[in-house]
């Protein structure tokens, strides 16, 4: 029998694959045994079959080669592999990695999703506690509660998202008569909270919506800007039309991207949609089988929560099956690690540094090569696959005719944007110092002199509550 | 555990995997024994029992195989990431991993280069853990 990965077993593979005339499942076995046309191979499979094609080509690369003929494969599977990479405007970077604060990465995540889970106690700080016991017996006006002296709020601040909600944070302090003082010495994770309580609806909630999730506003400008281009593409993949339109239409007006949370809608009306409608004592009475449903009868439907009254169809009555549907998921083209080298961390979440993606290939293939290597020197450096055009927007395949470029940074929008938020950058060290001498005691900004006092009270309880 | 249940079958397009089969937990826990990582803790498979993964917005909850996305294959998911002994990566979205840490007891939301750790759960917490990496439609 011959080795695994030798010539010979390659070339009876071969041999085997071509008697056998192999079936869909296997097609994607020949770009590897194919060394000359395999880019025409790999273009003529379905994404499903590219993608295995793609992880047997990286596994063999990436091999240990103990033979000559394993050297060989692994060099040619490399060779493949790279070819693929530049055709989509790919390349393997590998950039010095300096590790960020969980601090920053966790206000990056918020920012992203406009959203935050409620905080755990153990989280919050000795100081945070302190004043959320002993509060002021009058509450103060809002505008005594100062953000610009409050270090740990610099962090936040960076970001638009957070400016925006200074008033309404200022009025909770308020109203919950917190005193100014602690904004000199409290957490990013105590203003998470003050955050969470800010903006939660209800008091048993888990996650509270403090802004417009930024992933979603994306997802709806691309949809509005490139609508066309997006149907375009999905159309020549075979993709069906209904469920294109209905995947438009969520992503302009919610910002989904997931084949599960969308209502596929009948584009025309059916005998079926105009008895329900008729059930559900909608107003179809100037509409007739065959008839364009309105966009704007379908928006209101959906908005109303009433968007299965046009759900889609096959012939036989069933509901239209959208388990082969393409979902999308939203990468960060700039791993979220490396925000520092964009020059102002807020700027990982501008939507010129989000790219829309095929939820097959986003982790599958975008965050395949994500490693952390250590040279002699002790320097970190991070491998990731990266776009070589900043402009990529949009991917649903390997050829650049399944993606879309979109040059959001010179629009007068983003850079104001970026005019306003470069006002806020600071470093994590310059809080993490101020933060340090406003905790220390006898430190004349510091009048009150809380800190040993208020942490043997933390100590006290904690021992209290372990022994209870 | 129904809070948690009750908040994901409340967002809708929430999509959820079909229970999980005992069969299916031991030889899964047999496999990642014989990897090295570390086993499933007993609380994240009652979880499983009920829903055998979850699809979030850009975020998944991972399931044992058999699962009908195969991108919920916890078992292989674990292998492709080549994930550190004594860890099992239980979810992710696009920031962090959710993992187990055998060693320390513990949940940890993880950022991808495995370098910071966002936050840290107690056993106990594990209902607030896969709340954390799981993200719901904010519209």
């Amino acid at each position: 029998m011959a080795a695994k990965g030798s010539k010979y077993a390659r070339k009876h593979l071969k041999e085997i694959s071509e008697e056998k005339k192999p079936d869909t499942e296997d097609t994607f076995l020949d770009v590897i045994y194919d060394d000359i046309s395999y880019l025409e191979t790999f273009d003529a499979l379905s994404l499903d079959n590219q993608i295995k094609a793609y992880k047997v080509l990286k596994a063999l690369s990436e091999m240990y080669p103990t033979t000559a003929e394993e050297r060989t494969l692994a060099s040619i599977s490399q060779h493949k592999m790279n070819s693929i990479n530049m055709r989509a405007g790919l390349e393997i970077a590998q950039n010095p990695h300096y590790a960020m604060s969980a601090d920053e990465l966790h206000v990056i995540r918020m920012d992203c999703y406009g959203c935050v889970d409620a905080r755990r106690p153990h989280l919050l700080s000795p100081y945070y506690n302190h004043f959320s016991k002993n509060k002021l017996s009058k509450p103060l006006p809002p505008e005594n509660y100062n953000l610009e002296t409050a270090p740990s709020w610099k962090i936040f601040r960076q970001f638009k998202s957070f400016r925006d909600i200074e008033n309404k944070l200022k009025e909770y302090m308020a109203h919950q008569r917190l005193n100014p003082e602690m904004l000199k010495i409290i957490s990013v994770q105590d203003f998470s909270d003050i955050i969470f309580n800010a903006f939660k609806q209800n008091a048993k909630d888990k996650k509270a919506i403090f802004a417009p999730s930024k992933r979603n506003q994306f997802v709806k400008d691309i949809a509005r800007e490139k609508g066309d281009e997006l149907s375009a593409i999905m159309q020549a993949q075979g993709v069906d039309k209904r469920y294109i339109n209905s995947l438009l239409n969520a992503m302009k007006h919610f910002g989904i991207t997931d084949a599960n949370r969308v209502i596929v809608t009948e584009p025309y009306f059916t005998k079926r949609v105009l008895t329900d409608l008729k059930r559900a004592k909608i107003p179809c009475e100037e509409y007739n089988i065959g008839d364009p449903v309105p966009q704007a009868l379908v928006d209101e439907l959906i908005y109303a929560d009433k968007g299965y009254l046009l759900v889609a169809r096959e012939k036989n009555g069933t509901i239209l099956d959208k388990t082969n549907f393409p979902s999308f998921e939203v990468h960060h083209k700039v791993a979220v690690s490396e925000s520092g080298r964009l020059g102002h961390i807020s700027k990982v979440n501008y939507r010129r540094n989000f790219l829309l993606v095929s939820s097959k290939l986003h982790i599958e293939v975008l965050h395949a090569f994500d490693k952390l290597s250590k040279t002699q020197s002790a320097e970190t450096y991070q491998r990731r696959l990266e776009f070589t055009d900043p402009s990529a927007a949009f991917m649903y395949g390997f050829r650049k005719e399944n993606q879309i470029q979109l040059n959001w940074q010179d629009t007068p929008e983003e850079k104001k944007i970026e005019e306003e938020d470069e006002k806020y950058l600071v470093s994590y060290d310059e809080v993490s110092h101020e933060l340090q001498e406003n905790r220390t005691p006898n430190n004349k900004a510091n009048e009150q002199s809380i800190d040993v006092k208020i942490v043997i009270e933390y100590i006290r309880n904690k021992h209290r509550s372990k022994r209870g | 555990m129904g809070e948690l249940l009750k908040l994901i079958r409340k967002n809708k397009g929430t999509k959820t995997e079909l229970p999980l089969q005992k069969k299916d937990v031991i030889a899964a826990q047999k496999e990642l024994n014989k990897e090295g990582r570390s086993s499933l803790p007993v609380e994240f498979i009652r979880f499983l029992e009920k829903c055998n993964g979850v699809e979030g917005v850009d975020s998944v909850i991972l399931g044992i195989p058999p699962v009908q996305n195969q991108a919920l294959d916890l078992m292989a998911f674990n292998k492709v990431k080549n994930t550190p002994q004594g860890m099992i990566i239980l979810g992710y979205d696009d920031f962090c991993f959710l993992v187990f840490d055998n060693n320390q007891e513990q949940y940890a939301l993880i950022s991808h280069d495995l370098q910071t750790t966002l936050e840290t759960f107690e056993k106990e917490e594990w209902e607030d853990a896969l709340l954390s990496i799981i993200h719901f439609d904010n519209v």
